[in-house]
């Protein structure tokens, strides 16, 4: 029986017996005609069994034509408590079809424990080789397979068909016990897979030849987006001793809600907090922000993963009381207290956007981070309980405008985060500009930063001394790279949650140029683009993804330098094009010039068809809002 | 009897955790005592609560109050381990900047037990502690090494997170040396040793300050045996910092290192390595293992030298040189051990290897063609200076070649494809180090020829009257830099290679690549590259008048950002930086702003640039001599001030005017 949904297919039926497709030792290659390297081979077999467990197997071949490519080939498997490695080799072959090495599981480093970054402790073992050889061309061949525990039942490896070097052919074969459901999304074009059913069991096999490599660019969407690929999620399966029914969005968060209410306990200390907001008969966004203003000070963000990557919270109070936890641990505390408090909050499963969109119409555990909504009436106030610099309804950045899975009993659904609006991301830059003739000029200038520029730069200055600090500005496009610091006015200070200030003086090394008679005057260590704006559009692939809306807010003084006097000031002027716009307007003084300057942007995606228009905006406000001060010399 | 306990672990790897002993002046310790740490723990005092940090390190995230190491040496007989216990004590004074404190790795080789791990966070009033439970501490695994790690609970600004813990093991011959400085700041940091009857070590004193040199001594009766204690305390060490050009840590921080020289008992008498001879003695038998067939290097020496076309003995050995640089793969060292040596078997069979381990092939294959070559122990310029009176294995990271031609010595080093015969990568070049040669074994000074330093561009810049531009640039890389500019000569020439590492990361500057050709690495030491850029957007029109930056290939980065410096500046080696740019215009326009003159010369750099010409061309010969290698804290500030000027000089920009435009007057 086969029924197909919109991009889905839900499958069950007969059985067979998977064998990995399987190209033993090495042969004298195709891929020699061709000088660049390839994944000449990519298979993934994947055996469910009756009870739930599985075999996977893994064979790659990568024809490594140079040094360049090499880390392509690096050989990587891993190990954990659901995933065992029973089998494993790899062998290294040159041109000809030589063995030069081989190796087995000993052979290769071990790492065990270790996550990435932000993870203190992972319960995962890695085994990796870099492969290391004097000549090219190789061949590295790989085979793995593990045996997969039954309780391991909530994800099915994807098939990725695009890698950074071109892949030749790469299969994907699915055996299931008849009765076992699952749903298949792709991304590409994939011909329909070879299907055979027997009496038991069903077998599925997706192949593709041919797939490009996949060049990245800077400053573009996640590239799971782009990426040719196949997902493959199971319609139920039990995850931490839970029972989970995932053919729809709906089912899916009302066994979350199952899991997470199971942790909802409450300490004494936290009973002791939740009465006193009650008593205070407070609104329920001001009890929000009373109780996120006491748990974001007194939190820190710290993942340890064991399990399924840790998938199931560790109880309320005991976050509550250790004052870490990582996102689904702090989501967990935040919703258990808050539903003290008689706060409909609700825990939301999200994929950041730095990572990727889930589809809509897809129900599948493809979310990596948990966040919270608070909702009263009409309106919800969402909160990112690892943004410990953040308001509530300030999210950052990767939270915004993504699908997130609202947990909740009955009726949780995917619903759209909030994005955040220009004039929420401010950078508001009060400079003093000192221009001087022929040599580097100096200034001044007091920051202050709300929304996505406030939070980021709040979290990321402590424990950077001054120098570091004005790197950062420097990254995020708030001043210009040839500024040096000189001195600091009032140290990098956070008057409330969102926000950031920092005073600093320094010297700007392409103030002016003087020519007979004039000085021109730069305002650019004063930048109106961000690093990604000014990325060049020409023979560009991807959409350029600018993060987040912004506002620049600037008012400037240029003082005079001795001998000059204002030249033509720039016509007082406004704008506003598809993408953003803003308006510029100059006073001339006794000594000075002052300037007021708005520029705002308010997309955060340009989409390859926008190119041309976004380059157009792009100069028109380079044209009207970073002009050139004229100063006339003084005969 | 445990005396095969101790030679056993002289190690086959060196690994770096455990391995870092010193060397400085020597003090025999042959008594016995019982090293105790006299801070209890839990035990906050009403100092330590109201502590802060001086005003200089007022924005640290958390200081180190207290962290006392100490080590019992027990008789080598039964199951006696060494004991070692740490106790470390921090203030937080800022959450989110105290990682450093607050997330701890302990890192344990094989054959370390570790008990007693106790870890708690007492708040900031010292009444409540919260302790650190065993779920939450968690053993991660690197290979053969393991490391606890865990993070305290509840940790808030004016807390203390403290933990100690007792590591046992049985390496009597080097013991866990003792770092005094943290990446934290440090209000004191203490060591005590207790060595019982027996034993006498070499106490190592690095860069410890001499009022506090010498131990401060007790005298306390353990098992009945009145016992004196050995005990060092420094105080207020700042926290350690990175900067660019540094030298070696470790040349500027204080360690204390132990070294096993001598046990005796009523049936023995073990003496362990005291000189240099003894040292090399036993270093010989290290390397020995890692040359495992001495058949295969000679059929490869003589293999190799078939293809030789014949020449004097020199040439011969330049030949066998440079067979080992280009043939065999240059591997990564681990970042675990202070030697990893690939074997000679599998560096003949895979073609690859570590960089000692090509050098002790060289040394092999050298000698298999009859040469007198020997391997030479040194210590990288990030590792540590080399220091003759600090006899011990620790200075040392790294193994070269040492051959004889001719009645010449040669130090070969066989990593670097751009380091001619008889060149040594910077990182290599060591003032002295140890010959390995047996009971021969002696130590060398290192002497390094010199080597022509230096990048130089000669550019010619045509305008044309929209402002767009061609640059056609000849470049020239020689010696040291040669390395410095391994991304652009190794990899694909692109625009992205270019930006970052010809034009400093000009991030705004538009071009594109018309044609790029690189010449191979000649005999001269130097690669040439010919390269053509389109520059579209070269002049920003302003009024009447095209601007632009002349100077495209000088230095306009200064590497110098901070305004203080901790560590003097290291630069390797002596450079210099010659850069020509010939600009010439469309008949539309005329050039009016030339760059000024710069000329600057303070001790040890100098920095010239002269600007020709006006009208339809100019021309600007930018020259940077960097005419010294090492720079102390104290000529920092001239140091970095001189950069700023090159760079500004480099940003410089100048302007052309629209001929017949009446705007300029």
């Amino acid at each position: 029986m086969r029924e197909l949904l919109s991009r889905t297919i839900v499958a069950a039926a007969t059985a067979s017996i998977l064998a990995c497709s399987h190209v033993a030792g090495a042969t004298l290659l195709d891929s020699l005609l061709v000088d660049e390297s390839v994944v000449e081979y990519d298979s993934t077999g994947y055996e469910i069994a009756a009870d739930g467990s599985a075999t996977w197997r893994r064979l790659t071949r990568i024809f490594v034509a140079d040094e360049d490519d090499v880390d392509e080939a690096t050989i990587a498997i891993f190990e954990d408590q659901y995933v065992e490695i029973k089998e494993f080799h790899a062998h290294l072959y040159d041109a000809e079809g030589k063995e030069l090495h081989k190796w087995k599981q000993g052979d290769l480093s071990r790492q065990c424990g270790f996550g990435e970054s932000f993870i203190l402790y992972s319960d995962i073992c890695h085994y990796f080789k870099r492969i290391e050889v004097k000549s090219y061309p190789v061949v590295v061949e790989t085979e793995v397979a593990y045996k997969v525990a039954k309780d391991f039942t909530a994800f099915l490896p994807d098939f990725h068909a695009q890698r950074e070097i071109p892949l030749v052919r790469g299969v994907y074969t699915l055996s299931t016990p008849n009765d076992y459901r699952f749903t298949v999304l792709s991304h590409g074009e994939f011909s329909p897979p070879d299907s055979l059913i027997a009496e038991k069991r069903s077998m599925w096999k997706w192949s593709v030849e041919n797939a490009p490599a996949f060049e990245s660019e800077p400053f573009m969407p996640p590239p799971s987006l782009f990426k040719n690929s196949i997902e493959f999620a199971p319609t139920s399966f039990e995850l931490e001793r839970f029972e989970f029914d995932a053919s729809t969005w709906r089912t899916l968060a009302a066994g979350h809600a199952e899991m997470f209410a199971s942790c909802y306990d409450l300490s004494s200390s936290q009973l002791a907090i939740i009465n006193t907001l009650k008593s205070r008969n407070l609104p329920p966004q001001q009890l929000v922000a009373d109780l996120h203003d006491t748990l974001s000070s007194r939190s820190r963000y710290i993942a340890v993963e064991i399990g399924l990557s840790g998938w199931l919270p560790r109880p309320a109070s005991e976050t509550f009381a250790k004052q870490y936890g990582d996102c689904k641990d702090l989501s967990t505390m935040y919703a258990a207290m808050l539903t003290g408090t008689n706060v409909d909050a609700r825990p939301a499963l999200i994929l950041t956007r730095d990572q990727g969109m889930v589809a809509a119409d897809y129900p599948k555990l493809g979310f990596n981070h948990v966040i919270l909504t608070c909702i009263d009436g009409n309106d919800t106030t969402w909160i990112d309980p690892t943004c410990f610099d953040c308001l509530p309804g300030d999210l950052p950045w990767v939270d915004e405008d993504t699908y997130a899975l609202v947990v909740d009993p009955v009726n949780g659904d995917l619903v759209r985060t909030p994005l955040s609006t220009a004039d929420q991301n401010l950078a508001v830059r009060n400079t003093h500009i000192y221009p001087t003739v022929g040599s580097a000029g100096e200034f001044s200038l007091e920051l202050t930063c709300t929304g996505n520029l406030g939070h980021r730069l709040r979290a990321g200055m402590p424990g950077l001394d001054k120098e570091e600090m004005f790197g950062v500005l420097k990254s995020y496009g708030l001043i210009e790279d040839d500024v040096t610091l000189t001195g600091v006015d009032q140290p990098p200070a956070s008057p409330g949650l969102s926000e950031f200030s920092f005073a600093f003086h320094g010297g700007d090394r392409q103030q002016s140029v003087a020519i007979p008679g004039k000085l021109y005057v730069d305002l650019s260590l004063i930048p109106i683009f961000s690093p990604a704006e000014t990325t060049d559009l020409r023979e560009r692939r991807y959409p350029l993804h600018l993060a987040y809306p912004r506002t620049y807010l600037d008012t400037c003084t240029i003082h005079l330098p001795s001998g000059y006097v204002a030249g033509d000031l720039p016509e007082s002027r406004s704008y506003v094009g598809a993408f953003g716009g803003g308006d510029i307007s100059f006073a001339a003084h006794d000594s000075t010039i002052s300037m007021v300057r708005t520029r705002f942007i308010d997309h955060y995606q340009i989409d390859t068809s926008e190119f041309e228009a976004f380059s157009q905006f792009l100069d028109s406000c380079r044209t009207i809002l970073d002009p050139k001060l004229v100063l006339r010399k003084l005969q | 009897m445990r005396c095969s306990t101790i030679a056993k672990n002289w190690p086959k790897h060196w690994p770096k955790h455990w391995m870092r002993f010193w060397f400085a002046c020597f003090l025999a310790l042959t008594v016995s005592a019982f090293a105790e740490d006299k801070r209890e723990f839990g035990e906050v005092t009403e100092a330590e609560m109201a502590y802060t940090l001086p005003e200089y390190y007022a924005e640290e995230g958390a200081a180190v109050l207290f962290e006392t190491g100490s080590v019992e040496i027990p008789q080598p007989y039964g199951s006696n381990k060494i004991h070692f216990k740490f106790h470390r004590r921090c203030k937080v004074f800022n959450v989110s900047g105290a990682d450093d404190a607050i997330n701890v790795k302990i890192y344990l080789a094989d054959g370390e037990k570790i008990r007693d791990l106790k870890a708690q966070t007492i708040s900031a009033d010292g009444t409540r502690k919260i302790e650190v439970k065993g779920d939450d501490i968690h053993e991660q695994s690197l290979d053969d090494y393991k490391i606890l790690t865990f993070t305290f609970p509840a940790v808030e600004a004016g807390c203390f997170v403290e933990y100690k813990y007792e590591i046992r093991h049985e390496r009597f011959l080097n013991l866990t040396p003792w770092y005094f400085q943290n990446d934290l700041y440090t209000k004191e940091s203490s060591f005590s040793v207790i060595i019982h009857n027996g034993f006498e070590y070499f106490v190592v004193r690095r860069n410890v300050p001499l009022e506090n040199e010498e131990p401060i001594v007790d005298t306390e009766y353990i098992w009945g045996e009145k016992c004196p204690k050995y005990t060092w305390v420094l105080h207020d060490l700042r926290p350690t910092k990175r900067e660019p050009f540094r030298p070696a840590v470790r040349d500027y921080s204080p360690e204390l290192n132990f070294q096993l020289t001598k046990f005796a008992d009523r049936y023995n008498v073990l003496k362990f390595d005291r000189d240099w001879a003894k040292i090399g003695e036993t270093f010989e038998d290290y390397l020995e293992r890692n040359i495992d067939n001495r058949g295969d290097i000679e059929d490869a020496a003589e293999e190799a030298l078939a293809q030789f076309a014949g020449g004097s003995s020199l040439d011969s050995a330049k030949y066998l040189y440079r067979f080992v640089r280009d043939n065999f793969k240059t591997s990564e060292e681990s970042d675990y051990y202070y030697f990893d040596i690939t074997g000679t078997k599998d560096l003949l069979e895979e073609r690859v290897g570590t960089p000692s381990g090509k050098n002790l092939l060289l040394v092999e294959m050298m000698k298999a063609a009859g040469f007198s070559a020997l391997p030479l122990l040194i210590g990288t310029r990030d590792h540590c200076m080399f220091s003759p009176n600090i006899i011990h294995t620790g200075q040392f990271n790294h193994v070269l070649c040492l051959v004889s031609v001719e009645d010449q010595y040669y130090f070969l080093d066989t990593q670097d494809k751009y380091a001619a015969f008889a060149f040594l990568p910077p990182e290599c070049m060591a003032a002295g180090g140890l010959i390995i040669d047996g009971e021969n074994s002696q130590i060398a000074q290192l002497t390094h020829p010199d080597r022509k330093t230096s990048i130089s561009a000669n550019a010619r810049l045509r305008i044309d009257d929209s402002g767009a531009a061609v640059c056609s640039t000849h470049v020239t890389v020689c010696g040291h830099l040669l390395s410095t500019y391994r991304e652009l000569l190794d990899g694909e020439i692109d625009e992205e290679s270019i930006r970052d590492v010809l034009l400093e990361n000009a991030e705004n500057l538009k071009f594109d690549l018309n044609m790029a050709t690189l010449n191979d690495y000649s005999v001269d030491d130097s690669v040439t590259i010919d390269l053509v850029l389109d520059l579209p957007q070269f002049c920003e029109r302003i009024e009447d008048n095209a601007i632009f930056e002349p100077l495209l290939f000088a230095p306009r980065e200064n590497p110098f950002k901070k305004s203080e410096r901790m560590y003097p500046v290291d630069f390797r080696f002596k450079f210099s930086s010659y850069t020509t740019t010939d600009v010439t215009v469309g008949d539309g326009l005329k050039i009016v702003t030339l760059p000024e003159q710069v000329r600057e010369n303070v001790n040890g750099i100098q920095f010239n640039r002269s600007t020709f010409g006006g009208g339809s061309s100019m021309r600007t010969v930018s020259q940077l001599i960097v005419g010294k290698e090492f720079f102390g804290v104290g000529e920092y500030p001239t140091l970095r001030e001189t950069f700023e000027k090159v760079a500004q000089a480099g940003l410089e920009r100048s302007a052309a005017e629209y001929v017949g435009s009446t705007s300029a007057e």
